[in-house]
Parts: C-alpha cells; structure tokens; sequence
C-alpha cells in the first residue's frame, strides 16, 4: 500500500515538474444540470503550480518517511493518502468555486477518516464540525457570490460581486474569511486545531501542518485577491481587520505554544502563529510575494520539525518534552535536522528562514503597519522561547528515563526526506532570491508588483536588499576560523563519562535529581500580567457555553415532541388558528 | 392501459394470496417479489418507450370520471416507489428466516397496498381518488406499524390511526366544500375554477387541505406525531414509511398547491414553514438517543428542506427537490433496512448500538448514506443541496439561505456524533456479516447514491424534464381536459 | 582589501571591547568605594585562560556553544558600519541591513544557550530560561524605536540612518524613541537592573556555569567584541554616527558609560519584574514615540 502510495507521490511530483510551463485547461458546461452556460473547470496556473508543488513534495516526503516503521501500521492513511492529494490538487487547479467546494469537502471528510482512528471522539468531532462549518460558511458564500456573478468562474467574481449590495458584500466576506480562517485556525477559531494535530498519526500531523492548512491561504488569496479585491481603498478597513486578526493570532499562538509540553501541541501552536504572520501579510498590497515565500518556507520547515518530532515519538515511545531529553548524543542526525528546523522556524540568518521573515517585515515597513509590524516582530522574538524548549526538552539536558540513555538513530527513512529539506532550507538561505523569479509569475498573475530581482543571492525589497550568500559564507568562514583556532589551542579536557559531574552548588547530584527541569522553562511568565490573560484564557469556554446553549434548546423544543395526542392536538388547534388569522389579513 | 396495472396488480395480490400459499412456505413471500420486480421493470419499459409524451388512463372519461395521469414526473416516483419497495422485500426475503413476521401473508398484502395507494396517489387526477387512496395507504401504514403487538407498537397504531381520521377529516372536508362551490373533483377544473372563488371559501379549503395534508406530510407544527410511530413501528417499515408513504403524500400535496394555490404570499409561508420545520427538527434531534427516534427526526428535517425546495415553484428548485428527494429516499432506505438488522442482532436501539457494532460493510454503507443526507459532494445529496441553495440565493431569499445552512450544521452535529460512535475504540460485540442478498440490496441502494452523487448527469434531463413537468399546470390542465 | 579591512575592525573592537571592560571595572569599583583592577587585567585575564586546560567536556555540542556565540558576536560586528562617510571599516555592512543585524544579536546568544543545554546543569539552563524570556519583553521596545527609524529614513541601512542625522542627531529629535531604546541597551548590555541572566556574584548560576579555560576565555572576548559592536550600532542608531575613530571612541564610551553608571545606581529586577517592567514603561513609550514620530 505505502509503495503504491509513495510511486503516486512521486509521479504526481515528476508530472508536475514536467509540466510546469506548459498550460494545460479542460472546461465542462453544467447545461445539464439546468445551470446553463455555468461552466466549471481546471486551469494550470503559477499560483496553482506553486501550490501543487508543496503538496507534491510535502505528499512524497511524508510517503517515505512511512516506510520508517516496520509493519505497515498506517493502512488506513495510505490508503486516503492519495485520494486526500487528490482532492488538495482539484481545490488548487480549479477555476471556479464549484469545484472548489468539492474539493474542500472531500479533503475535510476524507482527512476525518484519516483522523478517526487516532483521535478522541470529542477531538474527533470537534474536527469535523469545524469542518462542516466551514464547508457550510463557504458553500453559503459561494451561493450568494453566484446569485451576483451568474457564473462560478473566478475571472468573473469579481464582477458579480460589485454587484451585490453592500450588506450582502459584507455578509459574504464575512462568510468566506469564517470557512478560511477555521482552516488556518486563526485564533478563536483553533479550537479543533490543536488536539487533532496533537493526536493525530505523527505522519499525518506532518501532511496536516504541511498542506492541508496552506489550502486556507491558497482559498484567501483567491477570494482577496481575485473576488474582492482587497488592496483597493474601498475594503481598507477590512484589511486592517485582517491583519490585526493575523497579528492577533500570531502573538496568542506564540505563548500557548511556550507554554506547552507536549511536542506536537507546541507545533501546532507553532504552526498557528506562522499562518498568523502569512494571514497578516496577506492584507497588505506589498505582501504577496511574502504570503508566497512564507508559505513554502514553512511547509518545508514544518515537514522537517514534524517527521523528526514524529521520529523521536516513534524511536522513545514519549510525547512529552518532560519525559524526553539528552538524546543528542543518541541520535546527533535527528538533533543537528532539528537544529536547522528551529533556526528557519526563529527566522535566523543564515537559513532559509530569515529570507521569508525579511519580507514579511519589509512588505509591514513599506505599507507603514508600524504598529503591527511591532507586535509581529515581538511574535517573533518570544518564539525563541519555544524553539528552544523545543530542543532544549528533547536532545538537550539530562534524560529522565534510564530507556533513553540505550535508544540508537531513528530510522533512516525518517532521515532520507529530513536531509533533502535541510538542505534546501540551506540553499534557500544562500540563495535567497533563488525562487523569486517563479514566485514573481504568480504575483504578475495576481496582478501585484513583483520582487525585484537581479541575481539570486540578493533578496531585495523597497528598504533595502541583503546578501544571503554573503551573510551565510561570512558566518562559516567565522565559524571554521574560531573552530581551528580552539582547535589549536591545547586542551587535555577528557568527556566527562559521568553526566552528573557539573557544577551543582557544590554538591554532587544523583540519579534521583530532577535535572531535567528546564523543560518547564517559560513557566516563570505566569507572573507576568498579559501572558497569565492569554493562559488563562481559551475559546473552549466560548463554544462549550455554546453547545450548552444548543443542548438546552434542544431539550425544551423537546416538549413539543411529547408523544401525548391530546395535548399535542393544541398545536393543531394553535396552528389552525394562527393560519385562520393570517388568512384573513 | 398500462398505468392501471401499478395500482391494480398490487391490489388484487391480496385476493390471489391463497393460489399462491399453495407453492409452500415461501410462496407468497416470492410472489410479491415477483409482482414488484415485474411492476419495477414495467415502469422502466414504459419511460423508455415514454418518449417524452404523455400517457393517460381513463377509467370513465373525465371530468365525471376517474383518470390516472402518467407523465414524466409521476413516472419517476412511480419508478421509483417500485424500486424501493421491490428492495424492501428482497432485503426482507432474508429478514423472515430468523425473526418473521406473524401471520406473513397479511403483511405482504399490506406492503403490496402500501405501494398501490402510493403510486395512486401519485397518478390520480381527481381529487376524490386522491382521498381514497390517502385512505388506503392509511390504513395499511396502521396495521403495519401496529404489526409486531408489542406495546409500543400498539401504542403507535392507535396514535397513527387517529391522526390519520382527523387528516382524513380535515381532507374530507375541503372536498366538500370544493364539491359544493365547483360541482367538480377533477384537478384541472377545481384549479381554473379555484381563483374565481370568494377569498373566504378559499381561505378555509386552502385551511382544511394544509392541515390535512400537513399531518401527512410531517411539517411543523403538525409532525409531532411522527416520532412516536417510528419508534413503535419496526426498523423495516420506518424504511418505508420514510422512502416512500412521505414522499407520495409530498407529491401529491404540492401537486395541488401549483395547482390550486400558487399565490406567492402562501408559498413565501410554506418556504419559511420548511426552513423552521428543518431547523426544530434537528435541533430536537440533537439529544436523541433511540435510533428510530432520531432517524425520524432526521427525516422531518430532510421534509422541512423539502417543503423549501417544492415552495419555490421554479424549476431549478423543483429539479432539486427531486434531487434531494431521491437522494433521501435511497439513504433512508438503507440506513432503515440496515437498522432492522442490526437490530435484531443486538437486541438494543439504542444509540450506543453502533460502538457495539461489527461490521465493516455495514459501517461504511450507512457512513456513505449519512454522509450524502448531510449533502457532501461527490454523493447524491449534494447534487440537490447545491441547486436548492442555489435557487434560493438568487431569488434573494438569504435569511431562508441561512436558516437552512445552520440547520445543516446542526444536522451535522448528530450525524457524526453518530459516525464518531463507529469508530468508537471501545471493545465491539460480536462479528455480524448480512447474507449475500441483503448485501446486494444495500449495495445497489449505495452504489446509486454514489453514481448520481458522481454522475448527476445521466439523470439530469430525466429530472429536469419531470420538473417542467410538474410545475406546468397549463400544459396539465389541457391534457387533462382535452381528453374529453 | 577587504579581509584587511575586516581584520583592523576585529582588532580595534576585540581591544577596544577589553579597554572598555578594564574600564568598566574600575569605574564600578569606584561607585562601591573600593579601587578595582588594572584595566589591563580583563585583557589578561583572557589571554590566561586561553593557555588554561578546561576541566569538564559534555560532548561536541558543548564545544560549539561557546563558538557559535564567538562567530555570531564577529558577524554582527562586520555587519556594522564604522562611520557612515568613510570607505573603509564597513565591513560587510553594504551586504546586510539593519534587519540583519537584528537578527545576528540574537545568534550567538541562541548558540551559546544550545551548549549551555548539553551541559545538563540545571542552574546553567536556568540562566538561559531567564535569558530568553527577558529577551522578547528586551527587544520589543528596541525594535519600535528601530522601525520608526528604519520608517522615517525609509531605508534599513545602517550608515544611511546614521548620515541622515548631522543637522540633529535622532537621539534629540526622537527622544521617546531613544528613551526605550536605550532601556533596552541597558539590558543588552547585561546591565542593572536587567542583569538578572548572568546574575554574577550572588547566584551561582548563569549561562557560563559550566565552562573553563579557553571556552570562558571564549565567552570573555566575545563579550568583549560584542558589547564594542553593540555600543557602535546604538551610536550609528541614536548619536549620529561617526565619521573618525575619536568621535566613534567618544560617542561609545560616553554611552557605555552612562549604561555602566546607570547599572551601578540601581538594584536588580527579578525576570518577572524586567519583563513587566520593559513591558509597560520603555514600550508605551516607544509606541507613543513611534505614533508621534511617524504621525503624517
């Protein structure tokens, strides 16, 4: 099954590199339905083909990664895996919102089925009736864009929406921004996010963070861009709601995840503060070319995180960062693959990461979000904590399990796509302007200014460009330098064998100190007011006051249900009535 | 004279019923299946050589007499109603081995005069006719949901037969009185006479005819009765009850209100009486934990978006009314029949059945019929789903849009409750696997909701010709009275 | 030509930095009434612990954490401009910005808390956890006051910000830019009140719990050359720059020693409290710098 599943991968992967220049279109008429001249259809386009890259590559990755373990424990997944991709690669190459709708729907049931074995069944549904209210949000939004346009085609949206009156205008933004946002899980709207990622199978996590929530901006950037048209004066004030919303999410997202101890939680918060900053940037005119280079630098940097995450889980049996720790010298490959993870997930220079961060912040200065530029930038920052957590409660420190201190090298098939992506992370933050020329396509075919562009060392932006390759070979020059230099200097220093020799207020700790405190690190911000408020609070009070409210209402509209004949024949009389008086007026 | 046989041939079963007691103990169980199978390929014969005309019956040349109107719309539900009910009795052929019906020679001549008055209703073209089918299929749906003796089932016979007489009455009633002031009970000449009556008259037929059709029809506030004969009838004739009785007395229902009653006022109101009817219905259901019960609920709901579909009197509404009347009936069919059987393996209706349940097959056909209820592409239910929706937006009608996209969601809510139930990692009961020829019943239903769910289009200008059809009532009355 | 230029600016940060610190020590030992070390002594002090033999190893990793923070604090200095109108001693900063400097701050001490990790010590990673957790509530303000600038001379270019300044420098126009800033520099610096990280002489603990020898040494003369680098990118920033090597000594060491004296007269902050503290005070008033400064 993962063979098959890994050849489609793979093949879908080389159609797709193959056929990248070329444009293929293929159009149906739904006469036949009685919708006459309605016409749906697929169209290659660079957006799409960017789009369907990272699913192509985040679908192969994840398909060799699977043949880590040994027994084909994932039957089920692999067995949607490809159905799941399937439906990924009609949401991006579709040019119409009918068979958008498909797409979506059959990507949220299909990824429930996927879910369904793992997760719990409040998680489950929880999952699935965000899902569904999405799905709903956009199906309605999509009816209503339709009765203005007359046609479900994107080219013509925009038209058909001008049409609309203003009230429908907002009442569809409002819609539509609903179904997205519940699939990036911008905050508020998260709630089902973090548990299904937190229990989900590790490889699907990784499919999930990878793609399945990209499919939100791909859907915002279409309707923002395409139906709306954002960056025009008239919706400046829903711009701004974006990307408060965006920034809102990021700073939130950014110390629930400090805060967290189990690894795929953390990430998933992670993940939920990067697509805040996407979502941020997207409300700017300046910012496509971020959205974009963001967007696939975090695929790639999520896909890494989560399959070496998934690997650890996989080679210790734990979750917890306060039940791993001191496995760097067990698995160096895993943490050195972690290492370059967290350095583009913190947006550091050298790597990759710094390039995307480097537009975001510049496409912010430009537009003159200075504000919110701040707050992005204090995100960022703060998810230095969380990152360091990250590896810090992992590799780093002492292990709290005597089962840590015999465990050997994950598999190399979690290794194999870790490597190919740590070094594209690599080439990326040496050649930072590497990919601007491809994603300048999609932007002249969203009809935004491009980045400009002259050699692919240089990333330029209005304020100023900056030399990957010159930030990245200076720092290894520097480094191999200081490097021979201690090298040269003589040291008789012998490995301590015996972990607990450190510096320890003068005594000598035992097997029974808790040494591995540090994974709690972060803690200590309870006491600072504002983080305590975003601790405490969670949107799970909000939807279970709304369950509550609906379960009430569904009990007392029981009654009308009594099964009593006699008094249920009042409602007749009372219906009678009711339709006599209204009859008469 | 072909049409007549649908409703002769299931009629005079009950008389032949001795002859055919004589082949043994499975005599008759094979006859009725025998008579549905060939009634099924007899409506099939008659659409393809249909070719779009119109075929009438006449018994006595109207408007005295009786007519049966077969035309491309009641050819559909013809087909159909036959379609299901030959299912139902398949599927029931394994049923009997183990846990039989008493006295089965009855039951079969009910199923056979449930699908007769049905398909009557359907044909008839006066509306003296519609009531005595609306009679018969009464009576019969009665005794079958009272069949199994025990208390609750008697407890919903009773309640069953006495909504029914005050339907009946209600119905006899605007039958008189539009007897009284027309002369006529022909439907073409009550509908050209109709709009020339005094506004009160009208106001108290057109009161008389939603409340009795409104008990059938199972719409708010007139359906309180329906859960309770759900619950007390089996599994097996809820299948029915829900595919096929509902869904005539729909017909029929709106039939007469594009005949008699098109005002837009009254359609505006039963609009909004479906949406709200949808919306309780689910919400009731939410909290539900008998599975009969909440299929029930589920099924008034799916009425409600019905009633809102057939309201609109456009025929893009009406194609998806049709739409999502097959998806519904196929679905309900299969997750009613399923029940049955799952039932009786578990000895429990209850809600929890389905952690207990273990059967894959099972699993997936009824994850495949709830899903495509809910309206998620690629199965039946979207395909009307999204023209209804459709059609709604552009007749600017968006609060109606809204209430019933919230009603979907809270569907939704149960329905994977109960799918999140099948995944359930808790310990399952025993192995259950169906017999070969119930699978392939379920299966055919399944496979049809999946094809129409993928393929709309092979059965889109059928569907799309049946709409026309029935919202043309110029065209209805010309056939109807220049047959004279 | 450029490795020769890129040597002479190591030379003068790695010595300035030492005379700095000699310095430092002095002028602190004067405000606690006692007479400190020679200034030479640091200086020494390094070059000694460079022939000392370290006594403990953790592994590879912990050889790197104080390398890492040795090349992060040489990068940032090569990405900062000298003097904003001389060809000479800009290093690599025509290749980088002032978002890359940003950034390169934080490298080194991210690397150096990586080796501090595999210690194992606890007290060592306790001093890390501080570390970072004062660091967002540092850099926020620090980072308002920069992107006004950065907005205001619409160019992230160090030398460009700091030519932009010979009629006033930004330090007087902008005060309730440069009053946050400078907040946050105090912290940078490891000074009082926000010196809570290295916590030296009272805890036993911090980032440099664990290492000897050439490492300490290692971590001595990065901090050496950092706190040179920082001092020159504040000037740049906030004092107008420098176009010779004694404005660029005067304007650092009269900023360096407003820190240390500031550092001497007040007590230390808990991390809670820092955090709280750089939270309201310095960033309330670089957002209202920031509004006022940008306002158009």
């Amino acid at each position: 099954m993962r063979i098959i599943n890994t050849l489609l991968a793979f093949l879908s992967l080389a159609l797709l590199l193959s056929f990248w220049q070329d444009n293929f279109s293929f159009y149906v008429d739904l006469a036949l339905l009685g919708l006459h001249g309605v016409v749906v259809g697929v169209k290659t386009s660079a957006l799409s083909n960017v789009f369907a890259l990272l699913i192509g590559f985040s679908w192969l990755m994840v398909s060799i990664a699977s043949f880590a373990s040994k027994k084909n424990t994932h039957s089920t997944l692999f067995l949607w895996l490809p159905i799941l991709s399937l439906a990924l690669f009609l949401i991006v190459y579709t040019v119409d919102y009918l068979l958008f709708f498909v797409g979506w729907e059959v990507m949220s049931i299909v990824s429930y089925f996927i879910l369904a074995p793992t997760l719990t069944p409040k998680a489950l549904l929880k999952y699935i009736l965000f899902a569904m209210a999405s799905a709903l949000a956009l199906l309605m939004g999509i009816v209503i864009l339709y009765s203005g346009a007359e046609t479900l085609l994107y080219i013509d949206a925009n038209h058909g929406f001008t049409l609309l009156s203003q009230q429908m205008k907002m009442i569809l933004v409002l819609l539509m921004l609903f179904a997205f946002f519940v699939k990036i899980g911008a905050i508020g709207f998260h709630y089902w996010l973090v548990d299904s990622y937190a229990q989900a199978d590790d490889l699907f996590t990784t499919y999930l963070s990878a793609v399945l929530s990209k499919m939100g901006i791909y859907g915002l950037i279409i309707f923002l861009t395409q139906v709306v048209d954002i960056y025009s004066l008239d919706w400046k004030i829903l711009a701004y709601t974006i990307a408060i919303i965006g920034v809102t999410t990021s700073v939130i997202a950014t110390f629930k995840a400090i805060k967290e101890d189990e690894l795929k939680r953390l990430l998933a918060y992670s993940s939920i503060a990067q697509l805040g900053y996407i979502v941020t940037i997207l409300a700017i005119a300046g910012g496509m070319g971020g959205v974009l280079y963001h967007a696939l630098i975090h695929t790639l940097v999520k896909l890494l995180l989560f399959i070496n995450i998934a690997s650890i889980i996989a080679l210790t049996n734990r979750s917890k960062l306060s039940q791993l720790g001191g496995l760097i010298y067990r698995t160096p490959h895993s943490f050195v693959l972690l290492l370059i993870g967290i350095i583009v997930l913190a947006g550091m220079p050298p790597l990759a990461g710094f390039a995307s961060k480097y537009l975001v912040y510049t496409s912010l200065l430009d537009a003159k979000m200075l504000l919110i530029l701040s707050a992005v930038m204090f995100a960022s920052v703060s998810g230095f904590l969380y990152v360091y957590k990250l590896i810090y409660g992992i590799y780093l420190g002492h292990p709290t399990h005597k089962s840590l201190e015999s465990v050997d090298e994950v598999s190399k098939w979690y290794l194999i796509p870790q490597y190919i992506i740590a070094l594209l992370l690599v080439i990326i933050g040496a050649f930072p302007a590497l990919i601007v020329p491809t994603l300048n396509t999609v932007l002249v075919q969203l009809h935004v200014a491009p980045i400009p562009f002259e050699t692919s060392t240089i990333l330029e932006s209005p304020l100023g460009a900056y030399n990957g390759f010159v930030v990245m070979s200076a720092f290894a020059v520097i480094f191999v330098l200081v490097l021979f230099f201690v090298w040269r200097v003589k040291s008789k220093a012998k490995n301590v064998k015996n972990r607990f020799d450190i510096a320890y207020c003068g005594e000598e700790p035992t097997s029974a100190t808790p040494l591995h405190y540090g994974y709690g690190m972060g803690q200590e911000l309870q006491r600072v007011g504002f983080i305590a408020i975003i601790w405490k609070q969670s949107s799970a009070s909000f939807y279970n006051a709304l369950t509550l409210m609906l379960f009430s209402l569904s009990t007392r509209l029981r009654k009308v249900y009594t099964g009593n004949l006699a008094s249920n024949f009042n409602w007749l009389i009372i219906f009678a009535i009711f339709l006599l008086c209204w009859g008469l007026e | 004279m072909s049409s007549i046989y649908f409703i002769a041939l299931p009629l005079l079963f009950g008389f032949a019923t001795p002859i055919f007691a004589k082949f043994g103990k499975n005599g008759i169980a094979y006859s009725s299946v025998l008579l549905q199978a060939s009634l099924f390929l007899l409506s099939i014969q008659l659409f393809v050589t249909m070719d779009k005309s119109i075929i009438e019956v006449i018994a006595i040349a109207p408007p005295l007499g009786i007519a049966l109107i077969l035309d491309n719309v009641s050819i559909f539900f013809v087909m159909l109603f036959t379609f299901l009910v030959l299912m139902g009795s398949l599927y029931y052929l394994k049923l009997r081995e183990k846990n039989p019906y008493q006295n089965e020679a009855k039951f079969f001549i009910l199923i056979n005069m449930l699908l007769a008055s049905a398909i009557g209703l359907v044909l008839s073209s006066d509306i003296f006719n519609i009531y005595v089918f609306f009679e018969i299929a009464g009576i019969s749906a009665y005794i079958l949901s009272a069949y199994r003796k025990t208390p609750k089932a008697l407890e919903a016979g009773l309640k069953y037969l006495i909504t029914g007489a005050i339907a009946s009455i209600f119905l006899v009633f605007a039958i008189a009185l539009i007897y009284l002031h027309l002369g006529t009970l022909n439907l073409a000449l009550i509908s050209q006479g109709f709009t020339a009556l005094e506004s009160d008259i009208k106001l108290l037929i057109s009161l008389f005819l939603l409340i009795g059709f409104g008990l059938k029809v199972e719409i708010f506030p007139l359906n309180f009765w329906v859960t309770d004969i759900y619950e007390g009838s089996d599994a097996f004739t809820d299948a029915f009850f829900s595919a096929v009785v509902v869904k005539a007395y729909l017909f029929v229902f709106f039939h007469i209100v594009y005949l008699f009653l098109p005002h837009k006022e009254f359609t505006l109101f039963l609009l909004y009486l479906g949406a709200v009817s949808m919306l309780i219905a689910e919400i009731v259901a939410l909290r539900q934990t008998n599975l009969k019960r909440l299929f029930a609920y589920s099924s008034l709901g799916q009425v409600g978006l019905l009633f809102v579909a057939f309201s609109m009197q456009e025929a893009v509404s009406i194609t998806a009314g049709l739409y999502i009347l097959l998806a519904h009936s196929l679905a309900k069919m299969v997750i009613f029949l399923s029940l049955a059987s799952l039932f009786e393996k578990y000895k429990k209706e209850d809600i929890s059945l389905f952690k207990e349940m273990n059967s894959p097959f099972l699993r997936n056909i009824i994850i495949i019929s709830m899903l495509s209820l809910l309206g998620i592409p690629l199965l039946a239910g979207f395909v009307g789903k999204f023209l209804l929706l459709k059609s709604i937006a552009f007749s600017g009608l968006f609060v109606l849009l809204g209430l019933l996209v919230l009603a979907s969601l809270i569907e939704s809510v149960y329905y994977f409750k109960i799918i999140g139930f099948m995944f359930s990692k808790e310990e399952r009961g025993e192995k259950f696997s169906l017999s070969t020829l119930q699978r392939a019943v379920l299966l055919t239903l399944t496979l049809g909701i999946i094809l129409i769910g993928i393929a709309p289009f092979l059965i889109s200008d059928f569907i799309a010709t049946a709409s026309s059809v029935m919202i043309d009532v110029r065209s209805y009355q010309n056939l109807l009275l220049g047959a004279n | 030509m450029i490795l020769f230029d890129l040597f002479l600016i190591l030379l003068i940060a790695y010595s300035v930095g030492f005379l700095y610190y000699g310095l430092y020590r002095n002028i602190t030992a004067r405000f606690q009434r006692r007479f400190g070390p020679p200034i030479t002594q640091s200086f020494y002090d390094s070059i000694k612990f460079f022939s000392k033999e370290d006594s403990t190893s953790h592994g590879w990793m912990f050889y790197l954490g104080p390398i890492i923070m040795m090349t992060g604090a040489i990068t940032t200095l090569f990405f900062i401009p000298f003097f904003y109108d001389r060809a000479d001693f800009r290093g690599l900063s025509d290749y980088g910005n002032l978002f890359v400097v940003l950034y390169l701050l934080v490298v080194g001490p991210l690397g150096n808390a990586l080796g501090v990790g595999v210690s194992g010590n606890p007290f060592a990673v306790m001093g890390v956890t501080r570390g970072l957790s004062r660091l967002f509530a540092m850099e926020l303000p620090f980072y308002i006051a920069v992107i006004a600038l950065i907005s205001i001379n619409q160019s992230a270019d160090i030398a460009t910000i700091a030519s932009n300044q010979h009629e006033t420098i930004n330090a007087i126009a902008y005060p309730l830019l440069f009053i946050p800033a400078l907040f946050a520099f105090i912290g940078m610096m490891g000074q009082s009140p926000f010196d809570v990280v290295g916590a030296p002489v009272e805890v036993y603990s911090g980032p440099a719990a664990e290492f000897s020898g050439k490492f300490l040494a290692l971590l001595m003369s990065q901090g050496a050359i950092f706190s040179f680098a920082k001092l020159v990118l504040m000037v740049n920033l906030f004092l107008g720059g420098a176009s010779g090597f004694m404005e660029l000594l005067l304007k650092t060491f009269l900023l360096f020693l407003f820190v240390i004296a500031f550092g001497s007269l007040y007590g230390r902050f808990k991390t809670p409290q820092s955090i709280d503290f750089l939270l309201k005070v310095p960033t309330v008033i670089a957002i209202v710098g920031l509004i006022l400064a940008t306002w158009s």
